[in-house]
């Protein structure tokens, strides 16, 4: 008899979309702290600002996800 | 920044290759710990970095709204605390740190590569030697290139890493054996760093001593657990 398929997890998809803004947020910080060692100010501007927008994404993808992560546990745990 | 970039990439891609030889932790819960463990670097990693340029912040402390300046140690004990809070709150119950252990000393390699190539701007030289092997990063003076001995350090640590992994041993101590190693290498290595001491020593180096003494004293308990056991 074959064996029933398992289903998947509710909470993998919230938890890798955590993960992803997570090292988001970091690489933000990042292009911000290669930004502050630039001579040339125009190319340092440009760093930083794609820095802050890569951090303030990477922040409203956390929230989401963790938003989403909350609702798939709670789903989860009343299906068992 | 690409070397960042590139260390995530490859400590990612080194962590899905060793996960298929095999993972006591299912795929939800992996994923669970990830998402803490990235969440948890972050804000490690910023919290120790402002606390490392606390001296300069007091002068002007606008700068502290400033993004940027992240620590490696802040990291790697900001990932560790908020792996095991999610850990007590989801009740899993089996070590999880051993599949990162290698896939770190990689990707803390190749991100050192881009902190020895940004040079003075990254803050991660050394002080200045008259060793033949000093770098000049820029300012006219021979330093010691604390970077690169990171790098062989590292690669070092990985290659006994792995060597030990092979072998049987109790779960979860590749992962200490990596972060006892680590933050006894930080606490030397950072007294040939010129940044501003507190006490005697920076602040990473007295975040690596706090992070040794919670891993003794959980080795304590953990070794006491199993003699009593």
């Amino acid at each position: 008899m074959p064996e029933p398929l398992r289903k998947r997890s509710l909470v993998i998809a919230p938890a890798r979309l955590s993960a992803i803004a997570g090292g988001v947020m970091l690489l933000g910080l990042g292009l911000c702290g290669a930004g502050a060692g630039i001579h040339n100010s125009q190319v340092a501007s440009k760093f930083v600002t794609s820095g802050i927008v890569g951090f303030l994404g990477g922040f409203l993808l956390l929230i989401v996800g963790i938003i989403w992560l909350v609702i798939a546990a709670i789903i989860e745990g009343s299906k068992r | 920044m690409p070397f960042e970039a590139l260390g995530y990439a490859g400590g990612y891609l080194l962590y899905r290759h060793d996960r298929r030889a095999g993972d006591p932790v299912p795929d939800d819960r992996r994923w669970l710990i990830i998402a803490a463990a990235a969440v948890g670097a972050l804000l490690g990693s910023r919290i120790l970095g402002l606390l490392e340029q606390a001296p300069q912040l007091v002068l002007h402390w606008p700068d502290l709204l400033l993004p940027g300046g992240k620590t490696i140690v802040g990291g790697l004990l900001g990932g560790w605390l908020a792996v095991e809070i999610v850990k007590a709150l989801a009740g899993i119950h089996t070590r999880t740190g051993d599949l990162f252990a290698i896939p770190l000393c990689l990707g803390i390699a190749i991100g050192r590569v881009g902190c020895f190539l940004a040079g003075l701007p990254d803050d991660t030289y050394g002080t200045p030697t008259s060793l033949p092997w000093g770098i000049n990063f820029g300012d006219g003076i021979p330093r010691h290139p604390t970077q690169l001995y990171e790098i062989v350090f590292l690669l070092a640590l990985a290659w006994f890493l792995h060597q030990y992994a092979q072998r049987p041993h109790p779960p979860g101590a590749v992962f200490r054996i990596f972060l006892a190693a680590y933050l006894t290498w930080r606490l030397a290595i950072d007294f040939l760093k010129p940044q501003p001491h507190i006490a005697g020593m920076n602040m990473i180096q007295w975040a690596c001593l706090a992070g040794l003494v919670i891993l003794a004293i959980g080795e304590l308990i953990n070794r006491r657990g199993l003699r009593d056991a």
